[in-house]
């Protein structure tokens, strides 16, 4: 399903070139759950990102869904990122001038579909996630918890095949997490491909984890897979 | 100089599209030295950034030349009034003849030329190996070198009316000269006669294409691609029928259209006939479209990508098709209720 | 992308402009005040050269001037008989006239008197202009006028200057004239005329030709102009062709000619202040690209996450030109409506500058035109400029890494 090969990264900044992915090789199977711990700065959100088609890679080739995507055109990573890929992100970044609705419906926005037709889809992934009642307030009025389980159902309002979390537990209470956690299981008996970033892997989580990657200053360092060294 | 509202605005449309096509120029030759699929993905999306940029200027462009050809003709006919003997837009003409006719043939042209690489662009998206890039950036320098071209003739024509006396459209039709050939100023028949001929000969070869391309998937078919003589022969045929449309109109339909036996002034059927406009613009926007599918399919990267474009080649004929059918029924059925 | 999309891109564009309130009026406020401006400069242009154009249909057909010294003076009667003698000159009809120069309240302002041959000119829709009060002048009629709107209208004058008028001069009343040149006459106001064609008509006095005569000091066998009427249109060119090559010291005047020669005199007026007035729109422009070329952190994550979302950054772009395309559209709206409302209340404060130097003392409503092409080509104006300069921050905006945008 993922297959990364030989992957870099390298940011410039300032006049220093700072690589951020060296190398790296992995491998996620369709239905797996990966994920991608390590310290901060040590490479996995940007692994999360190239997976993600957010940034490209300097060099090294990228699988998605059996397509070479590494060459691929900018509108082409866009729409893979629209059909393919749900994206939560750590800090959520839904946009404070839009209800929760909206929010969740924004990647239906240009592919042309009706604000009825949005509303209506909108409104049953926030009823999984108990969020109705809460549809119509603005983003910046929810409550972290809240603004979580939003980024979930825009991230999943086109039913993607991907579904990339980027430290999805580190910004609620304890009581969200196993919420959130909840939604993954769901996620992942549904057949999602699911990868998580975390530097710091929750026990309850484990259960669901078939693949676990470590990273250290942009390398793997270990590869587990169902708790074996890889 | 004449100075009205209409020549104002239109300098500040000229300025725009000139501006727009020097950038996306520029910008194009400096993408097109540097593209290269086999480059970083990272110095590729840079090259691409700036590809949307040349495309963002290029889609404005195109939509002010679509407004830039009826507001030429507006603007010349603003200036009637203060040239002496000049009664129609032949006497404006007449004023810097030939700057002012091949000015206002590049008003045709231009949106014909900007709609080709427009479509091309698209049809380019629709692949992820972007197999026209270089074509499409290599277009723009030429591109951009004829949109310089009719700035500095509209600026010099403009900028440059002297007070002397023109004579009018009956002057340049109706008495003869030795500068044009009979044939193509007496009233006859003739013209659009082969104007018919041609124009089914073309519709003949749409209908053709679009069985063809369609089965062009099939093995052993799709012959025509990558084919660059094929594509030359067409341009001609279909200059060529632009040109007979053209004798056509002036010989025999304006006098016919106006109901002045006289009166063969395409410049006065356009605006005085309703349905002019229609049918010379369906006319040529089919005959257009028809061309530059042959120049899509002529480049030698097309073979490779046909069945990806598939839908949208058809597409295309069959917009040529509508566009050419419906511009000739139009002119069939006022040429049978004038006779 | 379906039309839907483009639609959906649309309906976000205008949500954005209302979100960002302020910087969105920054924008739009400027350009309706220079959309405005253009407006009704255009407007009133588009009235006069309307006012010669409906003037023309009432115009004689060809106009002949005695020219004295280079300049135009007095023409002998003894050429009409010659100039009737043409082919297919219907009518032709002594007319004379002059500028009654006055001061008015310290102010200098020209009127014009004129004389007509009561018994030929018939009052009929050859006249361009039609009675609103009282009657015209009947073959015979002496020490009467008729009077244009704008002479008709009141005004006070001091203790001491030239032109006393007591009141509004109306039907019934006394017509007392001195002009600063010494020219005096008394007359009883018999008509006042309406303003269906102000540019020709508002600052006449008409009276008969004896009157004229007198008042301006002509004698019997001269006249300002001669008025000659073709049988049939196509002649009419032929005619003053004909009277050009058979008399010397006269110039020749067609109805087309003279309508011409108005509306090209409005035409370069509108287009030079146009060529003026880009200086005011580069300004607002400047405006524009200074407000958009910065990108702020927050709309650049904005952009960031909507791409992470799935947008293109064809659809980005697109939506940022739809902003501009909407603040566009409307301000350009808004200033064509306040422009056509300023000029249909007569331009107050500058009606003197959109009349000319020539103008009738301030009373002359000033004539105010709309008409298609005048609304298409200020909506170019308005719209292309505004999206030529935005199409660059657009880009910009597209352009934004989400990966960058994202983490800031």
């Amino acid at each position: 399903m993922i297959r990364v090969e030989k992957a870099t990264k390298s940011y410039q900044s300032g006049k220093v070139k700072v690589r951020a992915l060296n190398d790296v090789s992995l491998e996620v199977k369709k239905g797996e759950m990966a994920v991608l711990s390590g310290p901060s700065g040590s490479g996995k959100s940007t692994m999360l990102n190239v997976i993600g088609c957010l940034t490209r890679i300097t060099g090294g080739r990228l699988w998605l869904a059996d397509q070479e995507v590494s060459h691929f055109p900018d509108h082409f990573l866009a729409a893979i990122r629209r059909e393919k890929i749900g994206f939560i992100f750590q800090q959520f970044n839904l946009l404070s001038g839009y209800s929760t609705w909206e929010n969740v419906s924004l990647p239906l926005l240009p592919m042309g579909i009706s604000e009825k037709e949005r509303r209506i889809r909108a409104m049953k992934l926030l009823e999984e996630l108990n969020l109705e009642t809460r549809a119509d307030f603005m983003a910046n009025e929810l409550s972290g918890g809240e603004q979580q389980r939003a980024a979930i159902a825009r991230a999943l309002i086109n039913d993607p095949e991907i579904i990339l979390a980027d430290e999805p537990l580190s910004n609620i209470d304890t009581g969200h997490v196993r919420m959130v956690i909840d939604i993954l299981r769901e996620l992942k008996k549904k057949g999602k491909t699911i990868i998580v970033s975390s530097h710091d892997t929750q026990p309850s989580m484990a259960s669901l984890v078939d693949r676990t990657v470590y990273f250290a200053s942009g390398e793997i360092s270990l590869q587990e897979e169902l708790g074996e060294e890889l | 100089m004449i100075l009205n509202n209409y020549i104002i605005t239109y300098l500040v449309c000229s300025s725009l599209s000139l501006v727009i096509g020097l950038l996306a120029a520029v910008n194009g030759f400096l993408v097109w030295k540097k593209w290269d699929i086999t480059n970083p993905a990272d110095e590729q999306y840079r090259l691409e950034k700036k590809v949307y940029l040349i495309i963002t200027i290029l889609s404005l462009g195109f939509f002010l030349r679509i407004l830039m050809t009826p507001l030429w003709f507006w603007t010349l006919h603003s200036m009637i009034i203060s040239i002496p003997g000049a009664m129609c837009l032949v006497g404006v003409h007449n004023i810097a003849a030939p700057i002012s006719y091949i000015a206002s043939g590049l008003k045709l042209i231009l949106p014909a030329l900007y709609g080709y690489w427009l479509i091309l662009n698209l049809l380019d998206r629709y692949v992820p190996t972007q197999p026209f890039m270089k074509q499409k950036l290599m277009f723009l320098t030429p591109l951009g070198i004829l949109i310089l071209a009719e700035t500095i003739l509209d600026a010099s024509f403009l900028f440059s009316v002297p007070p002397r006396q023109v004579s009018c459209c009956t002057s340049l039709f109706d008495v003869p000269r030795e500068d044009i050939l009979q044939i193509a100023t007496e009233s006859t028949w003739i013209w659009v006669v082969i104007f018919y001929i041609l124009a089914f000969f073309i519709s003949g070869e749409i209908v053709y294409f679009l069985i063809a391309q369609k089965r062009s998937a099939l093995p052993n078919r799709g012959r025509w691609f990558g084919k660059k003589s094929l594509m030359f022969f067409e341009t001609l045929a279909i200059l060529l029928l632009l040109v007979v449309f053209i004798l056509a109109l002036q010989t025999r339909i304006s006098p016919l259209f106006l109901g002045l036996p006289f009166h063969h002034c395409i410049f006065c059927l356009l605006q005085e006939v309703w349905d002019a406009p229609l049918f010379f613009f369906m006319i040529f926007v089919g005959l257009t479209l028809f061309l530059i599918y042959f120049w899509v399919v002529s480049s030698a990267n097309y073979r490779d990508v046909n069945e990806l474009l598939m839908e949208e080649m058809v597409r295309l004929l069959k917009w040529s098709g509508y566009m050419l059918a419906g511009g000739l029924i139009i002119l069939s059925i006022h040429l049978f209720l004038a006779l | 992308m379906r039309i839907a999309g483009h639609i959906n891109l649309w309906l976000m564009a205008s949500q954005n402009l209302r979100r960002w309130r302020g910087k969105s009026l920054a924008i739009v406020i400027p350009l309706i005040l220079v959309m405005a401006t253009a407006s009704f400069m255009m407007f009133t242009r588009g009235g006069f050269v309307k006012d010669a154009e409906i003037a023309r249909g009432f115009l004689p057909d060809v106009t002949v001037q005695g020219i004295e010294a280079g300049r135009v003076g007095k023409i002998s009667l003894a050429i009409k008989k010659r100039i009737e003698e043409i082919p297919h000159v219907k009518l032709v009809i002594p007319r004379v006239w002059g500028y009654l120069p006055l001061k008015i309240e310290g102010t200098d302002a020209a009127y014009t008197m004129m004389g007509l041959d009561l018994e030929q000119m018939v009052y009929d829709e050859k006249l361009p202009w039609t009675i609103e009060k009282g009657a015209f002048l009947a073959p015979g009629d002496r020490n009467k006028a008729v009077l244009g709107q704008g002479v008709a209208l009141s005004f006070k004058t001091d203790v001491g200057e030239r032109f006393v008028v007591e009141d509004t001069v109306d039907v019934g009343e006394r017509l007392l004239v001195e002009d600063t040149l010494g020219n005096r006459g008394e007359f009883e106001v018999v008509g006042v005329l309406n303003n269906t064609v102000q540019i020709y008509s508002t600052d006449l006095i008409i009276v008969s030709l004896e009157d004229a005569r007198l008042f301006f000091g002509y004698g019997e066998n001269e006249a300002s102009d001669l008025l000659v009427y073709a049988d049939s249109p196509e002649n009419v060119d032929r005619i003053a062709w004909e009277i050009a090559g058979s008399f010397k010291n006269i110039r020749v005047l067609t109805a087309k000619a003279l309508t011409d020669l108005v509306k090209e005199a409005f035409g370069r007026r509108g287009g030079t202040f146009q060529a003026m007035w880009l200086i005011l729109l580069t300004t607002v422009l400047l405006l524009v690209w200074a407000q958009s070329a910065h990108i702020s952190v927050d709309v650049s994550k904005e952009i960031g996450i909507l791409k992470a979302v799935g947008w293109q950054t064809g659809e980005i772009i697109e939506m940022r030109m739809m902003e501009s395309l909407i603040l566009g559209l409307g301000g350009t709206s808004i200033g064509i409506l306040a422009g056509f409302l300023y000029a249909l209340l007569g331009t107050p404060g500058i009606s003197g500058y959109c009349l000319g130097c020539a103008s009738v003392y301030p009373k002359f409503p000033v004539p105010v035109n709309c008409d298609f092409q005048s609304i298409v080509l200020l909506f170019i104006l308005g719209v292309l400029p505004l999206m030529g300069v935005s199409a660059i921050p657009a880009w910009l905006a597209g352009v934004v890494d989400p990966d960058e945008a994202i983490r800031r």
